[in-house]
């Protein structure tokens, strides 16, 4: 009996270890696929600052602190990353400083609440100075020099933040000296670090009861440094808009844009600023924001006074004298580099056509150097320039030569060398706008010339104007092109490099290759080759820049599949100067503007509050756009009468929700079209969530036209779950504080009636909250601060009356409540980013992809969040294939993408459906780009790269013969046989 | 080093010393919740206003409807009052906006009862008036609301079944039949850590009950192939002496082949 | 076989070298002497002729009542094999049901069979206890679960509901 009993249970034990030990579809690789469908892209964001390597006598690095938080060293002759480390985030200026000298490189972030020591060779981190003020504007941060045995070194290093002095050694980083800057009860604006040649040190503030105070420390050895403090009366100072600087021989010059005037005095014994209006020396043109004043160089006694973004002056400024050397017009940025112990000054100007000229003057007699000049040309998807660092170097026949490196607008760096004849060449480039995405799409590539053609033949225009014999002779000359196309693909087959044409970009059989039109926050628009990451098309939008929140507008309005219209898309994003909205219409497959009148956007008189994809089709198969303004006027794009008379069939049809972060409140709003023609939205529904509790951070919608294939889920019994697919359902997310136990909120919400369909709190938890919406499901990251743990949570929803009667879904007719299931797991990390797959037809099971903080992009197949796992499984949820409930979520290494690489920064996941059911393609974006397949059921409409057509070829032939030739013995032994 | 570690322990002592009581703080803290938003809880303590809107358009305005109120902050469902029954004039916008395909609105302030806030808010739905005027003004309305006394929302849903005749009368048109439901989040899932050990602990436990038997004897554990092939051995009489022939020939074969 | 039988009647004694072509068959020639006791004429049995109607009955009820006798076989096949899915499951459940099948297109030839007073009787026994085989079929595949007879087997022909309203819309910017 026993052994029975053994023997019975004995299969299950072994079925449940095999659906334990199963592990779902995993996306695992071999050696040999790596980068064969993914590519990865390494950026450090935009440049701060930047420094060319010293210490080495045959430089080749440029390290760079970005704004990224990046600190990251460049190979100047090629462009590629040496070393990267990327810093907490958090501040929107990035790095504050990067402090090169000899072999110290000293990066200072977080508004100085990091100091960071580097090894310039190879980017280990020698030593790291933590401080926890939480300061709001960048620190000044210099390298304290002292003499030793006649030659200078650097002995440490002044970090001056907004409250506090501190000097770190800079052997070990210990904090020698840390003092306040302020006595209590004061607050300062902004402040300046200076050391003088006999190495005292100064540090310079501006105090908001319009004075300055000047601290100087001199260092009296075994005591450490002793503070003299001056407060001087600076009637004039405003701190947002007064820039000091500290010249060479200790002479503090500040200019203060809203008076337009300069102001110096002595840092060692002056008692009061000497005033200088700016007229008084000749200028008064100048744009109020772009006054801004700079040092020239360390130890140099000029000073550089910006007064537009093309204008600059040279001063010589004395403790009471400040005096023209050199108007520099046209200069868009300046630099100084030292060679052969004269210091030159470097500096881009504007060519006399579209061009870009760097040339440089010694600063001993301001006569510029027609050596140092070189041109290039100026494309205008840069932007004008903003940076620029000269390194300079000897050439073979003793003359000076430099390399600079260029910053452009739109945050790309350019890497200048002179070639022969005051000819510029550009090294390389580096497209660091790319490292700030703020939206992206993924665009099917228009069809191939054939293709096309056959496209044309059965086009929407040709259909009854043609005759018979037209028609006739077009099929004709179709297929002969066709044929002629086919005899082509031969000839290229047969001699593969015989000519190597750059085509145009088109579609593969299974649109696997994509355009990826990237809009970047500083305004740039790339076009990528989703094959290989490469750059297509570029265009630079100056006067651009990202909404409230950091996003911008991106629709497609047509795609590729209506052949004779060109595809077009349409970006939203707002006007620098005024706020205001800005629509620019552009083609995303070459990026041309669609309108040739309009190359920087067609700007609008009203602010944007949202922008939406209209659901309905002109006669032009064009989506339109509204964008409604901040009176909740509607406004459509393009206004055409056909869109007017679709919505107007749809009156009462249409809703539109807006989430009012700020307010926490969620509004609905029914889009009615008058008699007149005008759009108008009436308030239909609202929802007002508890600021302090309830603050809403996330409303994700279903993906729009998402298919769904399976309608329902089969139990054991085979009677069906019908899955409660409404369209208009919203899950937000809202996060606070209630009695001072953080709480989490989610709100299921019908877009169109503004029901609340379930709610749920989880108390004593906190964000961020990662969420996923996807058919009838919701699945959401966040952190339990009761267990010290990440946790992930899955609503299933399901009708809850047994049957389905209506083929259509109505929120406005449907009374009943989903059913919903929920279940939570414990996740071992912290996510940065979650996505959900997406297939053409929605057949293939569905996959979350999870941006691990290490840099890891995994995938984890819905079916493991499942809310019907059961803890103790019984047969029935065996014959269903439901997993055993197991609480905590394991993360294997096989379901990375990224295999062993680590993409930096992700902040979003985008997923483009290819034609092929089977496969997604993913890019994923943040500071660095990694694009790749995902088949989330494997590839099952594909056979596998590693059949064997030969084998099975020459199988099927063998038993072909086989058959015939043994029939045909047969034949004869029977004969043979009959005959005996 | 020893003295952090030591320190740190001490920590670790105290703090354990203390959870409970920081605990059981808490749960007081949690239990006085309900008393205090429901000081009496037979009367019927909270309650709002409903508003009603007819009108279509940007410009909506609102007119009292009714009173819900309900008993505790943990009730679910809740009463509603109707104020002055539907006027005439009202039936006939209704009418006219069911024919029409408009909207219903109705709306309730975000706050009630507890929180004296003059700054109020309000939270509004619409429901199809041609509903509303073909179940007779039938109508169930769920107010969502939270512990410390904020109305997230409001929705309404109409009875279908609500008439009593077939055809729409008018005189049935002067008050409404509503039923209140209020609703409030549930508490969110945690991760059954608990469940699943004591799953896995009561599966050990099984298998620890299951292996005594495993310590029997050969015998038995395998007496059901053992007999059968004993009893065969048994039954077939003569076989050792085959065999034994067997090898005998065997033998002489070899020997045979040797010689050869 | 089915030509030699048919050749066999019509003549003596045949070879069949039974190749795919018919006409290369050799013939068998009819002038051989017959073998010893053998004659060419049919010799009736005229005892058995009273006989004839009532066995042709029996004969007929036995074709008749066929299918039933078949059906606790069935049955006890049915029992052995089990409800899993699996080929030999799913091969008898083809025999029973092609059967029956089988017999009803056959029906007329049976029918031929079935002559005298009891015919009608014998045809819906026949009849009858076919649809009984049948019967017993179509309830092994409901056991075994074959038949769509549950809202799941119809869920993948299933179309979306498709939405009424459409609504749009996100987070206010600026």
């Amino acid at each position: 009996m026993t052994g029975q009993g053994q023997g019975f249970s004995l299969p299950w034990i072994l079925l449940t270890a095999a659906l334990v030990l199963h592990v779902p579809p995993t996306s695992g690789m071999y050696e040999d696929q790596i980068g064969k469908f993914d590519w990865h892209q390494q950026y450090i964001g935009a440049v701060r600052q930047a420094a060319f390597d010293q210490s080495a006598p045959v430089s080749k690095r440029i390290f760079v602190g970005t704004e990224s938080n990046v600190v990251a060293a460049i190979n100047s002759r090629t462009g590629q990353l040496a070393w990267r480390h990327v810093q907490e985030r958090g501040d929107p200026w990035g790095v504050d400083a990067v402090l090169h000298k000899g072999n110290v490189l000293v990066t200072v972030c977080s508004g100085g609440d990091a100091v960071r020591a580097w090894d310039p060779a190879s980017g280990t981190l020698l030593w790291e100075f933590l401080a926890k003020e939480k300061n709001d504007s960048p620190a000044k941060a210099l390298l304290v020099e002292g003499r030793q045995d006649e030659r200078s070194h650097v002995e440490s290093v002044a970090v001056l933040t907004k409250k506090t002095l501190r000097i770190l050694s800079a052997v070990d980083g210990h904090e020698m000296v840390s003092t306040e800057v302020w006595s209590s009860g004061e607050t300062g604006g902004i402040s300046v670090l200076h050391q003088a040649s006999n190495g005292q040190l100064y540090a310079v503030s501006i105090s908001s009861q319009a004075a300055v105070q000047i601290v100087s420390y001199t260092h009296v050895p075994g005591k450490g440094y002793e503070a003299v403090k001056r407060v001087i009366p600076a009637g004039w100072a405003l701190p947002q808009s007064t820039q000091c600087v500290v010249t060479g021989d200790n002479i503090l010059v500040c200019s203060e844009a809203s008076t337009n005037s300069l102001h110096t005095i002595s840092l060692v014994d002056g008692s009061g600023f000497t005033t200088v209006t700016l007229l008084s020396l000749g200028f008064n043109s100048w744009q109020p924001d772009s006054l801004a004043i700079s040092a020239v160089q360390v130890g140099r006694k000029e000073v550089l006074l910006r007064l537009s973004q093309d204008h600059y002056v040279l001063l010589q400024a004395t403790a009471d004298t400040i005096t023209v050397l050199k108007d520099l017009p046209n200069v868009y940025a300046t630099t100084t580099a030292r060679s052969q112990d004269r210091d030159i000054m470097f500096m881009v100007k504007k060519g006399t056509k579209d061009e870009l000229v760097v040339t440089g003057f010694y600063l001993q007699n301001l006569k510029e150097d027609q050596a140092l000049t070189q041109m290039i040309a100026h494309p205008l998807h840069y932007g004008s320039p903003q940076q620029v660092t000269v390194y300079t170097f000897l050439k073979r026949d003793g003359s000076t030569g430099y390399r600079a490196l260029l910053q452009m607008e739109d945050q790309t760096l350019l890497m200048l060398q002179q070639l022969q004849g005051n000819q510029g060449h550009v090294m390389w480039q580096r497209n660091e706008a790319l490292a700030s995405i703020s939206a992206v799409d993924q665009v099917d590539l228009p069809v191939s010339e054939t293709e096309s053609k056959f496209e044309e033949e059965f086009g929407e225009e040709s259909e009854e104007d043609l005759s018979i014999w037209q028609m006739f002779t077009r099929r004709i000359t179709t297929q002969l092109e066709q044929l002629k196309d086919l005899a082509d693909k031969f000839e290229e087959y047969r001699k593969p490099k015989a000519k190597q044409v750059e085509k145009q970009l088109e579609r593969d059989p299974f649109n696997l290759r994509k355009m990826i039109v990237a809009v970047t926050s500083a305004g740039k628009l790339y076009g990528l080759d989703s094959a290989n990451g490469d750059i297509v098309w570029q265009y630079f939008l100056p006067n651009i820049r990202c909404f409230g929140q950091g996003e911008m507008y991106l629709f497609v309005q047509r795609t590729t599949a209506h052949f004779p219209h060109p595809p077009q898309a349409m970006l939203v994003a707002q006007d620098k100067a005024t706020g205001n909205g800005l629509v620019f219409t552009f083609n995303p497959t070459t990026g041309q503007p669609v309108n040739a009148s309009a190359v920087s956007g067609i700007l609008q008189p009203f602010k944007v509050l949202q922008a939406i994809l209209l659901p309905v089709m002109n006669n032009h198969h064009l989506h339109p756009v509204m964008i409604v303004d901040s009176d909740h006027g509607v406004h459509i794009f393009p206004p055409s009468s056909s869109v007017l008379s679709v919505l107007k069939k749809n009156n009462g049809k249409i809703f539109l929700h807006a989430a009012d972060l700020e307010k926490s409140t969620l509004t609905g709003f029914s889009l009615t079209t008058l008699k007149d023609g005008k759009v108008e939205l009436a308030q239909a529904w609202h929802l007002s969530l508890p600021i302090p509790s309830q603050k809403i951070v996330s409303v994700v919608p279903r993906r729009a036209n998402e298919h769904v294939h399976s309608q329902g889920r089969v139990l054991s019994d085979r009677s069906v779950m019908y899955k409660y697919l409404n369209p208009n359902l919203l899950a937000v997310m809202t996060e606070g504080i209630e009695r001072d136990i953080p709480l989490l909120t989610l709100y299921l919400v019908d877009a169109v009636t503004g029901q609340v369909v379930y709610s749920m709190q989880h108390k004593r938890a906190s964000g961020p909250v990662h969420l996923v919406h996807s058919e009838n499901w919701v699945v959401y990251h966040y952190w339990n601060g009761k267990f010290r743990r990440h946790e992930v949570t899955v609503l299933e929803l399901f009708e809850s009356q047994g049957d389905r009667n209506s083929t259509t879904f109505s929120s406005l007719s449907t009374q009943s409540l989903p059913l919903v299931l929920q279940q939570a797991y414990i996740f071992p990390m912290g996510l940065s980013a979650m996505a959900v797959s997406n297939t053409e037809r929605g057949i293939t099971a569905r996959s979350l992809l999870l941006a691990l903080p290490n840099g890891g992009l995994m995938t984890l197949p819905k079916n493991i969040l499942d809310p019907r796992r059961p803890i103790i499984p019984t047969k029935q949820h065996q014959e269903e294939g439901v997993y055993p409930y197991i609480p905590e979520l394991h993360v294997n290494p096989m379901t990375l993408l990224t295999y062993n690489q680590s993409i930096e920064g992700i902040r979003g996941i985008h997923i483009g459906a290819a034609g092929l059911e089977s496969t997604s393609v993913v890019l994923a974006y943040g500071l660095d780009l990694f694009y790749t397949r995902i088949m989330p059921s494997q590839m099952f409409d594909v056979l596998k790269e590693d059949f064997d057509y030969f084998f099975i070829s020459s199988i099927l032939l063998g038993l072909v013969m086989a058959t015939l030739i043994t029939h045909r013995l047969a034949a004869m032994k029977t004969l043979n046989r009959s005959w005996r | 080093m020893a003295t952090t570690m030591e320190s740190f322990s001490r920590f670790c002592l105290w703090f354990l010393v203390f959870l409970p009581v920081i605990c059981f703080c808490q749960v007081l803290s949690d239990m006085d919740l309900p008393a205090g938003a429901a000081p009496q809880p037979n009367i019927p303590t909270l309650s709002v206003t409903v508003e009603h809107s007819f009108d279509q358009g940007r410009d909506q305005t609102f007119t009292a409807r009714g009173t819900i109120s309900w008993k505790t902050m943990r009730s679910t469902s809740g009463t509603y009052v109707q104020g002055v029954p539907l006027s005439e004039q009202d039936r006939d916008r209704l009418k006219v906006l069911a024919d029409a395909g408009g909207f219903y609105r109705i709306r309730v302030p975000n706050k009630f009862g507890l929180i004296g806030d003059s700054t109020t808010d309000y939270v509004s739905t619409l429901v199809r008036a041609d509903l509303l005027y073909n179940s007779c003004l039938s109508d169930i309305i769920t107010l969502n609301i939270d512990m410390l006394g904020h109305i997230i929302g409001v929705a309404m849903a109409t009875v279908p079944e609500g008439c009593e005749g077939d055809e729409v009368e008018t005189f049935d048109l002067s008050l409404f039949n509503t039923t209140v439901e209020i609703a409030q989040p549930v508490t969110g899932p945690v991760p059954e850590t608990q469940a699943y050990i004591q799953k896995i602990e009561q599966e050990r436990a099984e298998k620890e009950k299951g292996q005594p038997p495993e310590q029997r004897s050969f015998f038995a554990k395998y007496w059901m192939y053992i007999l059968p092939i004993v009893l065969f051995l048994i039954l077939s009489p003569g076989q050792p002496e085959g065999g034994q022939g067997g090898g005998g020939q065997g033998g002489g074969g070899r020997g045979g082949n040797g010689g050869g | 076989m089915a030509a030699v039988q048919n050749r066999g009647r019509r003549h003596k004694w045949a070879i069949d070298f039974s190749h795919r072509r018919g006409d290369r068959q050799i013939q068998p020639t009819s002038d051989l002497p017959s073998p010893v006791g053998y004659t060419d004429k049919t010799v009736t049995d005229v005892s058995a002729r009273d006989k004839d109607s009532s066995l042709v009955a029996k004969r007929a009820w036995d074709v008749a009542l066929g299918p039933l006798k078949q059906l606790p076989m069935n049955l006890f096949i049915m029992y052995m094999s089990g409800n899993s899915i699996s080929i030999f499951p799913i091969m008898m459940v083809g025999m029973m049901f092609i059967r029956p099948v089988q017999a009803f297109l056959s029906v007329k030839s049976t029918f031929k069979n079935f002559e005298g007073t009891q015919a009608l009787a014998q045809k819906s026994v026949y009849l009858v206890s076919n649809l009984l085989a049948l019967g017993l079929a179509l309830y092994k595949c409901q056991a075994m679960g074959l038949l769509p007879t549950h809202s799941s087997d119809w869920l993948a022909f299933m179309d979306p509901q498709q939405r009424v309203e459409y609504s749009m819309g996100g987070m206010v910017v600026t």
